[in-house]
């Protein structure tokens, strides 16, 4: 959706709610499982060179959910990159752009986000790359590594 | 890449508990105008066995310290799992935690002055976007009262369900709401189905060419609304001399649907095809929200009871208004 795609929040998926993540990828972080669902093979690899430790465990073993969902669009470069962290009772939000965001349920560790991308279909995308970096500065050292420490 | 900048808010000053569709939420704000224009929407609550219910949701809503200018985009949603983002300008972001029932709006001090846009867009967005997970099922419908008697008048977009409302109300009947009407368990121990219909002090809005059927409308002057259309955003009360109405039980059901021939046609059709219309508009909330939706589309179900009825018409809205009338009030 786009900003001229008219905006009944109660219309069928205005919100892009049910967009499709046919991908995923395990990875571990420290030891704690996590799980990414995504529609863009950049956000995988995205993951992998924030941090996270892509590995082949069974999909049985419970893990975080993390759903990313990549919509077509442009955002700040590098040079202009920024990220507002803000943070409620249970939750972590952060805001990198008009169009990206990440929020992170303190609880649970479940989370979900949405990213621009010049293509769906690009093995990799320096946008991506930026936005899983200032996810994993954000919630990595701080709330997900308290997460583990909770058990 | 520059640093993570961390917002930063001053802590809340005030909180209000209050109403939505009978459902206790507490409100904070550290801005004592949005705290004035909260009072103004949501009943607040008054009994104390209803105070001493922890509220069901928690809306945190900060004003920044810093000044900066208004800068205005399209407004943005998007929701994914249980966490959901509304953003009404660039800089004007509310954020959801639906699974734990959290709400938290940052804005600039440029937004707290505008009144109407808190009350025309704001609160009715985070209250739709909110509904699922505290047990309120938003329906796409008109409501009305009469005798204390709800109807809700259903139908798709352009179906008429505006001016029908209008012209309902000018025969005497009470407006809940001209478009959305929230269904809540609470509120209903006058009320044997089990649920109560519940309006939101919004605006009616109506497309420009309804100044045609209402001269009304020539009085004021057209804008630009929440989904982009152009209309006129009026206060019923203000505009047309109507009375409103905070809740009622739902008592018929009526699906409206435009005809090709002339005139204006009641059929009774059964509760089953009504309540299938009002749960095909329902938004599923997603996988993570299952059990909130099922709670929703149980809601709905309890309106079985209700007299439904199929109103096709190509007629003009005040004849529509009093053939409805005749069929719900034969006496």
């Amino acid at each position: 959706m786009n900003a001229s795609v008219q905006l009944d929040y109660h219309s069928t998926d205005i919100m892009c709610r049910r967009t499709l993540l046919p991908l995923h990828g395990r990875f571990s972080w420290f030891g704690m499982a996590i799980t990414i669902y995504t529609n863009a093979t950049a956000v995988l690899k995205g993951a992998e060179e924030a941090g996270l430790e892509a590995h082949s465990d069974s999909e049985l073993e419970p893990s975080l959910r993390w759903d990313i969902a990549a919509e077509l669009g442009f955002e700040p470069t590098a040079e202009a990159w920024g990220c507002k962290t803000i943070r409620d009772f249970n939750s972590v939000y952060l805001s990198m752009g008009y169009q990206q965001w990440f929020a992170f349920d303190l609880e649970t560790g479940d989370a979900a986000g949405f990213v621009t991308i010049c293509g769906l279909d690009q093995p990799s995308d320096l946008n991506v790359a930026l936005y899983l970096r200032s996810v994993m500065d954000s919630i990595g050292y701080g709330p997900l590594s308290g997460l583990k420490e909770r058990g | 890449m520059s640093g993570v900048i961390t917002a930063e808010i001053a802590p809340a000053i005030r909180t209000q508990q209050l109403l939505f569709a009978g459902q206790p939420i507490l409100l904070r704000t550290n801005a004592s105008e949005i705290a004035r224009y909260a009072s103004g929407f949501f009943p607040e609550v008054r009994d104390t066995d209803a105070r001493s219910t922890p509220p069901l949701a928690t809306i945190t809503l900060m004003q920044r310290e810093t000044d900066e200018p208004l800068c205005e985009n399209a407004p943005w949603f998007r929701a994914r799992g249980h966490f959901a983002l509304a953003r009404f300008t660039r800089n004007d972001s509310f954020w959801f935690n639906l699974r734990a029932r959290e709400v938290y709006g940052t804005f600039s001090s440029s937004l707290v002055d505008d009144r109407k846009r808190w009350c025309i867009h704001i609160f009715p967005a985070l209250l739709g976007i909110l509904a699922a997970a505290i047990e309120i099922a938003p329906v796409h419908a008109a409501c009305l009262a009469r005798h204390g008697r709800g109807v809700l008048l259903a139908g798709h977009s352009g179906a008429g369900k505006s001016t029908l409302t209008i012209s309902l109300a000018k025969r005497g009947y009470a407006l809940l709401a001209d478009d959305w009407t929230y269904l809540s368990a609470a509120g209903t121990t006058t009320n044997g189905s089990g649920v109560e219909a519940w309006g939101i002090p919004v605006p009616v809005k109506l497309l420009s060419d309804a100044c045609d059927l209402f001269p009304e409308l020539l009085a004021y002057r057209l804008g630009t609304s929440l989904n982009n259309e152009i209309a006129y955003e009026v206060w019923p009360e203000e505009c047309f001399g109507v009375s409103r109405l905070l809740h009622c039980p739902i008592t018929a059901i009526a699906l409206l649907e435009r005809a090709n021939e002339p005139g204006c046609r009641v059929s009774p059709i059964s509760a089953d095809e009504a309540i299938d219309h009002l749960v095909k508009e329902l938004e599923p909330p997603g996988e993570s929200l299952a059990s909130c939706y099922e709670k929703q589309i149980d809601l709905i179900h309890r309106l079985a009871n209700a007299s439904c009825y199929r109103v096709s018409f190509n007629d003009h809205p005040y004849r529509v208004a009093a053939i409805l009338d005749r069929a719900l009030f034969p006496h």
